[in-house]
């Protein structure tokens, strides 16, 4: 039956959110309640915080990220055309072929525009 | 199991390759551009807009030379047929005229000039895949494509905080428009098992007829179809989802504005009339009182929040959402009468707007006050043919006739009455009367002898003004005026030739 093959799915969904609320609910029933300043801060038993932790960083930073995103999703969508390789032939060959150099020219391009530099 | 490469010689690459031809064109320029960029020894000035120019152009030969075929390709997602054919035309003069005002305009603001320029062509061909998708997922995915360029342009100008905030807001409201359409898309998907609108025209009309749908698709397939529909009326600014127009149409640079205002609009509306003739099942769910609802407080809303604007950019925005709800009337309509009349209202509406920001970027310094209507008091008398054009797509927007307004009016209300819907008419033509009011005060303005107000601020009157004027007005700015001049006068005197056109178009929704 269609319908009834959604039934686990449902089942689990119901489950997870039981455990959520169980999980959080149970401690904060059995549990000790203490309002106390230094629950407020990051580690309660570690080292004292120092300074503002919204600093400012350098943007460069970001820009690596978003490099490292692109090209690593490159990377995925290789490994289920790898799998299926055989399978597609040719054609798969080429289209990733076109995919691989459409991103190729996305790193020429930041490279050319500098952003690959540090300083 | 058929293998890929069996499906895939049924539809030869070739057919594919030529289905997305004008696209296609516009995107190798549009990297070429980009990369001529990287060049710095090549002198930057105008390369990239040349390049542009002949980009559109070659797409526009394209299109002509494609205009009797009826390819589709890409395992049938993507259409080249008579609705692209005349779509198209309209999108790339709205990236042609886009480009060619752009030329001094984005010089002033000290901007790298490739990535400008290749972003507006990326912007076109994201308009064009769209129009010609038939897929929900190629939908999708050309609607990001052409808005994520779009956003990218509309916070083009770095550092200044009105077109950041404009970039955030449509970037934010955009995703959000963005994920109720890929959700309606999954609701559909969900209720008929197909993807290409194509198929699920037929699996609603022809596989089981009407009353074999059982209950449950008639439910996800309206959910489906409503979600649907408010993503594509973000992109058409239709009333309650229009809260991002004119934020984002005020801050952008006018350029952008114009060709967020014109090819965007065309792009949603053209989609939207080839999904709505497909696959909005009226007996599922009665879409047309929906949209009559829609149109009204789209023409309503537009109209009075324009009557109390002060900033041009402002105003031309709101002028544009009350647009769109006259643009839906010809939809509402219906029929082979209707939609020939909202095509022809769209490309009537690409030239009178391009025209309307062409003279507002005459006028445009990079002081804020130059936008205020205020300040267009009496360059009637120091500009004389330039306030004459303005007067003229004014008048056009206003839908005067012998301008192309009037007949794309003309058009859209006659198949609403068509279609016996009265009242619609009577609100259209009140609102009609209300706009004009407001699009008359701006010729009033401009032909107006200062009456001494002592914070009045003068365009005409400082000689930093006059020079920066004087600055402004560059060939391709007038060749931009004169161009929508000319096609405002033409599809207002001759209507037929263009009328004949989009019908013609049209009549390939029909042949699924």
């Amino acid at each position: 039956m269609a319908e009834n093959s959604f039934l686990p799915i449902l089942i689990i969904l119901i489950l997870a959110i039981v455990f959520a609320f169980a999980t959080v609910g149970l401690s904060a029933f059995l549990g000790k309640n203490t309002y106390e300043k230094g629950k407020l801060k990051p580690y309660e038993c570690g080292v004292e915080p120092v300074g503002n932790p919204h600093i400012r960083f350098d943007i460069k930073f970001y820009l690596i990220a978003i490099f490292f995103l692109l090209f690593d999703i490159e990377a995925l969508f290789l490994f289920p055309w790898a799998a299926v390789f055989i399978k597609l032939g040719l054609f798969g060959f080429v289209e990733m072929f076109l995919f691989i150099v459409i991103l190729l020219l996305g790193l020429i391009y930041i490279w050319k525009k500098g952003a690959l530099e540090w300083d | 199991m058929l293998n890929t490469l069996q499906i895939y010689n049924n539809y030869l690459v070739e057919r594919s390759l030529l289905s997305v031809m004008p696209e296609l064109v516009i995107v190798i320029f549009a990297f070429i551009v980009l990369f001529l960029g990287l060049f710095r020894k090549l002198p930057d000035n105008d390369n990239s807009y040349y390049l542009s120019l002949i980009g559109i152009v070659f797409s526009i030969l394209y299109v002509l030379m494609l205009s009797n075929q009826n390819i589709n390709g890409f395992f049938g997602s993507v259409v080249f047929d008579g609705m692209d054919v005349f779509v198209f035309i309209a999108i790339l003069f709205a990236g042609l005229l886009t480009i060619l005002m752009s030329k001094k305009y984005i010089e002033m603001f000290n901007l790298p000039l490739a990535e400008y320029y290749s972003l507006i062509l990326f912007t076109v061909a994201g308009m064009m895949l769209l129009v010609s998708s038939v897929n929900l997922i190629m939908i999708f995915l050309s609607i990001e494509f052409m808005s994520i360029s779009a956003y990218i342009l509309t916070g083009y100008i770095k550092g200044n905080t009105r077109s950041t905030e404009a970039a955030l807001k449509y970037f934010i409201l955009g995703s959000f428009a963005s994920a109720f359409l890929i959700f309606g898309s999954v609701f559909i998907y969900a209720a008929t098992g197909h993807l290409n609108i194509y198929n699920i025209h037929n699996f609603l009309y022809t596989g089981s007829s009407n009353s074999g749908l059982s209950a449950s698709i008639r439910d996800y397939l309206s959910i489906g179809l409503i979600l649907f529909l408010i993503g594509l009326a973000f992109k058409m600014s239709l009333f309650p989802f229009h809260a991002w127009t004119p934020d984002s149409y005020d801050g952008a640079p006018t350029t952008v504005t114009n060709l967020m205002a014109t090819g965007i609009k065309v792009a949603a509306f053209a989609i939207f009339i080839r999904v709505f003739s497909s696959i909005f099942d009226s007996s599922v769910f009665n879409f047309y009182n929906i949209l009559w609802i829609l149109s009204v407080l789209t023409m309503t809303f537009g109209n009075l929040a324009a009557l109390l604007q002060t900033n041009i950019k402002r105003l031309l925005a709101y002028s544009s959402i009350a647009q769109a709800g006259y643009m839906l009337i010809g939809i509402i309509g219906g029929g082979h009468y209707g939609y020939t009349a909202t095509l022809f209202y769209l490309l009537s509406y690409v030239f009178m707007t391009a025209g309307a920001f062409a003279i507002v970027i005459v006028f445009e310094n990079l002081n804020i006050a130059s936008f205020d209507i205020k300040s267009y008091s009496g360059i009637g008398y120091k500009y004389p043919l330039i306030s004459a054009s303005m007067s003229f797509f004014l008048l056009a927007l206003a839908g005067i006739p012998v301008t192309s307004g009037f007949m794309g009016k003309f058009y859209v209300f006659s198949a609403a009455i068509k279609s016996n819907y009265d009242w619609l008419i009577f609100i259209a033509l009140l609102n009609s009367a209300l706009a004009a009011f407001y699009y008359i005060k701006i010729i009033v303005r401009m032909y107006m002898i200062s009456n001494g107000d002592a914070d009045q601020v003068e365009l005409g009157e400082s000689s930093a003004n006059m020079t920066a004027i004087a600055a402004n007005i560059t060939p391709s700015l007038i060749i931009t005026i004169i161009i929508s001049l000319i096609f405002t006068l033409l599809l207002g005197i001759y209507p037929q030739m263009f009328i004949h056109f989009a019908s013609q178009s049209v009549t390939s929704l029909w042949k699924i």
